[in-house]
């Protein structure tokens, strides 16, 4: 048996959440939100020629391990990363990492982790759960978003971290090798909100960004007519899911960057940042009454076109909503450099 | 969001609680739990019934003998041939021809094991064919 003291934080999101936990862990005691701004995690990103779950892949966040990757590069974190060909030796490795007291990041797939609910059991191979210990067959787990940790059996953590398919894990195991004593937050937050800026905005393809969102909603008021009453039906459903049931905090994020800008309008004492805080809390009560106007339809059967063009609007107003707010972290920022 | 707007709706968390950020009175962001949504078990259902349907028509398909019971377990796993082939290391055309009850049937041993691995059941259940 091994276990390190490793205190749980329940979080919004697991990928920011997990490395939020894993910094506190060292030493450095940030929020998932501040985490996850720093890491530039919000996005928009909306792929129709990819079908995921059969539906047109939308996601309000960036890629799965971007947010470690670029949070861990601001902060001067090191982390040591690893996938593997060989099963055993990634459950051995693991083993090895857990008796010597560190806790280990784990990227896995969500469909062969038995203590999800059943009717969130999916297959999405993104998700980030943290071991920090071993009792008998079963792995002590500090997965953020649940509440406390969970167990987990050998064979089915062995299973999930070897899922294939799109974003297959491939093993990835990650520890934090080198936290510094002191961190420039200052400078960290200020590089996560100048990228998250410059991806929203200038990104000159249509399906990032802004551009994305509003040709989303163009795409989205063709559903009924393009693809018929079921397929829009189950499209929108799955548009609604990426926004709130896949760990997003509410509002797809909007809410978790509202929280993070009210955070760095005091660390870069910018009170401008923190009027874009309410701007961007009023963008994720949007986003959370399109999903609400959206499983109206659904519930009610309702695929007329006119339905789809007014749910079809309250993405375009997001759009506009979240265009001006980043502007005005543009500005804040340039004028305060 | 408020954290007295914050939904407590029973639904598909089957009584976990989410994390999610809503204002306190101060008017800060605090990290708040919900029991659920019931905004996102409408959305949810889409989905699992949307599985579902698929299962049952592959289900009759084995019935009736147009598809080799590998094809039911596939769908129970969420797989398609693609995801399957990705599990097992097998081509994907290989997978498909699998699915073909008079090819399945010949299947030696230790490809079945390898199916079996992949879906994470084990090979006397893949080879007894539809339960009841």
């Amino acid at each position: 048996m091994t276990t390190t003291v490793f205190q749980h934080h329940h979080a919004a999101h697991c990928e920011s959440g997990a490395f939020a936990a894993l910094l506190r862990h060292r030493g450095l005691a940030l929020s998932e939100a501040m985490v996850f701004g720093i890491g530039s995690g919000l996005f928009f990103l909306w792929f129709p020629f990819i079908k995921l779950y059969g539906a047109p892949l939308v996601a309000w966040r960036d890629a799965p391990n971007t947010i470690i990757a670029r949070g861990a590069k601001r902060l001067g974190v090191r982390i040591e990363k690893q996938r593997f060909r060989d099963e055993d030796t990634a459950m051995r490795e693991l083993d090895s990492a857990l008796a010597s007291g560190v806790p280990v990041g784990l990227q896995t797939g969500v469909f062969w982790l038995p203590y999800f609910p059943r009717d969130m059991r999916f297959q999405f191979n993104g998700h980030h759960v943290i071991a920090y210990g071993r009792v008998d067959n079963d792995y002590l787990l500090s997965d953020t978003v649940f509440e406390a940790p969970v167990r987990c059996a050998a064979e089915d953590l062995r299973r999930a971290r070897f899922s294939r398919g799109p974003l297959a894990p491939r093993g990835l195991a990650y520890q934090i090798s080198h936290a510094p004593m002191e961190v420039d937050l200052v400078k960290a937050v200020r590089a996560g909100l100048t990228m998250t800026v410059s991806r929203m905005l200038r990104i000159p393809v249509g399906w990032i960004g802004i551009r994305g969102m509003r040709n989303m909603a163009t795409a989205l008021a063709g559903w009924p007519q393009r693809a018929g009453a079921e397929k829009a039906r189950h499209w929108l459903a799955n548009a609604i899911r990426m926004q709130e049931e896949i760990g997003t905090g509410g509002g797809g994020f909007r809410l978790m960057y509202a929280a993070f800008l009210e955070e760095a309008a005091e660390l870069l004492t910018l009170p401008a940042l923190r009027d874009v805080s309410d701007q961007f809390a009023a963008i994720g009560d949007g986003w959370r009454e399109f999903a609400v106007a959206g499983a109206q339809a659904i519930k009610a059967g309702d695929t007329s076109s006119a339905t789809f063009a007014s749910l079809a609007d309250r993405i375009r107003a997001r759009a506009d909503e979240e265009e001006r707010a980043l502007r005005t972290i543009d500005r804040a920022l340039r004028t305060s450099a | 969001m408020r954290i007295e707007d914050v939904p407590q709706d029973s639904s598909i968390l089957d009584g976990h609680l989410r994390a999610c950020y809503a204002r306190d009175a101060d008017g800060r962001f605090v990290l708040a739990t919900s029991r659920g949504w019931d905004v996102e078990s409408v959305a949810n259902a889409v989905a699992v019934e949307q599985v579902r349907a698929g299962i049952e028509r592959v289900r009759v398909e084995v019935v009736a003998g147009r598809a080799s019971i590998l094809a039911w377990h596939m769908a129970r796993a969420h797989m398609d041939a693609r995801m399957l082939a990705a599990h097992t290391g097998f081509w994907v055309w290989r997978v498909k021809r699998h699915l073909r009850p008079a090819v399945f049937a010949r299947l030696g041993e230790s490809v079945l094991k390898r199916y079996a691995a992949a879906l994470g059941i084990d090979v006397a259940a893949l080879k007894s064919g539809l339960p009841e």
